[in-house]
């Protein structure tokens, strides 16, 4: 048992030294997650060993360096969150008016930007408008949940007719329908074999009652955005 | 250089842990030319230690909420990480330390710091000494060698002209022996 014991001490304490071969390390650290006490070994012989580097005099790294951190940490801050930040520019050209439509859009891009930092599918929002004054459309693409929300912010009811919402291809496939919008908001499934950078434009066309009978674009297109070329 | 005292580590590790800025400049200052050092010691080579302590605050500052004072030291804490990256560097590029040139080694042997330095030791330090002393030479510089500049089993037997197995043995023996002192000392 005390045998036991002390090769266990033993291997703590060359994983500190750095000794251990990689098969070795690696076996040490799957023990080391299922043992919690064997960390109390590793911690031990770091406290031990650390009087070992008071020897070592300080040298200042160039100024450089710190540069370099906190670039690195800048971002990494905004790959966690592009959609956020793109979002955010695009919100502050944006009317008064629009502005309560926004603030229930803004909840939607939050929740993705927790994901990990190397997860780099984009979030953005995109403004379909016809004349420059107010946006009429606000959509939010999200890659990460594959996902599309599209909000009315102030087009028009249409009686007998509905709007239709396309995704256009880079690929030349022709307009794939996203389905058509009806009421304030609503959220879309963006196809399985739809990849983010092959996304070209959305538009919107006016079709009869039920979306277009053909399943291209029949109506007229009223609308058309391009997502951003690169993530801000 | 200021003074590492002056400043509290736990406290400016617990700030970064809520991602905060100012603390992590102030913990950058105060203790960066001693991790640079650390990793240079093991790296050699100035550019690639730069670029490996940019890693090391990187992985400081996104791990400093893991940081639990009272299990080790601050400093040792943030030792740990820079010398644990340092020898990921040196083991992902294949780079051997200078076992032909035992030259670039002389500071090692001749250890014996000047008389400021020993005015400054810390108890924890003289307890350390004491216990490295009682080991025969080779074997403490076996455990220098590995713990300082990243040496493995196989460049310690090069440069110590010594079977690796025998080298093996002897970290194993001194670091129970070194374990077993430090013990004694606290009984």
């Amino acid at each position: 048992m005390i045998e036991r014991d002390d090769d266990w001490i033993v291997l703590a304490g060359e994983y500190v030294l750095g000794t251990l071969s990689a098969a070795d390390m690696a076996a040490f650290e799957r023990q080391l997650q299922k043992d919690p006490k064997l960390q109390d070994e590793v911690d031990a012989w770091e406290q031990r060993l650390t009087s070992l580097n008071e020897d070592t005099p300080p040298v200042a790294p160039s100024m450089s360096v710190w540069r370099g951190i906190e670039q690195r940490i800048n971002d990494e801050a905004n790959q966690a969150k592009p959609g956020f930040w793109y979002s955010l520019a695009l919100w502050r050209s944006l009317t008064a008016a629009a502005v309560i439509a926004l603030v229930a859009v803004i909840v939607i891009p939050q929740q993705p930007a927790l994901a990990p930092a190397e997860e780099a599918l984009p979030v953005y929002s995109l403004i379909m408008q016809a004349e420059a004054e107010s946006p009429e459309w606000l959509m939010v693409c999200d890659w990460r949940d594959r996902e599309m929300t599209i909000t009315r912010v102030s087009a028009p009811a249409q009686a007998d007719k509905d709007y239709e919402l396309w995704l256009i291809p880079h690929s030349g496939d022709g307009p794939i329908s996203m389905g058509i919008m009806r009421g304030k908001s609503q959220v879309a499934a963006i196809p399985a074999n739809i990849n983010w950078k092959d996304t070209k434009a959305f538009a919107v066309s006016l079709e009869p009652r039920g979306g277009s009978p053909s399943g291209a674009p029949t109506g007229p297109v009223l609308y058309a955005a391009q997502p951003p070329t690169k993530k801000v | 250089m200021k003074a590492t005292s002056a400043v509290d580590l736990d406290d400016l590790l617990a700030r970064c842990g809520l991602k905060d800025r100012q603390a992590f400049a102030l913990l950058y200052d105060n203790t960066s030319a001693k991790l640079f050092a650390v990793v240079l010691r093991i790296l050699k080579q100035q550019s690639l230690a730069e670029e490996t302590l940019q890693d090391v605050y990187l992985k400081i500052w996104q791990r400093a909420g893991d940081y639990r004072s009272g299990r080790v030291q601050a400093m040792t804490w943030l030792i740990s990480i820079a010398r644990n990256r340092a020898i990921d560097v040196l083991r992902s590029q294949g780079r051997h330390q200078a076992v032909d040139n035992p030259d670039n080694l002389d500071h090692l042997t001749d250890d014996a710091p000047g008389p400021q330095q020993q005015a400054m030791r810390s108890r924890q330090q003289e307890e350390l000494d004491r216990c490295m002393e009682q080991l025969p030479p080779p074997r403490r510089q076996c455990l220098q060698l590995a713990y300082c500049e990243g040496y493995t089993h196989d460049e310690l037997s090069t440069r110590l002209k010594t079977p690796v197995g025998t080298i093996k043995s002897w970290i194993r023996r001194s670091l129970l022996a070194v374990r077993d002192c430090l013990e004694a000392l606290h009984d």
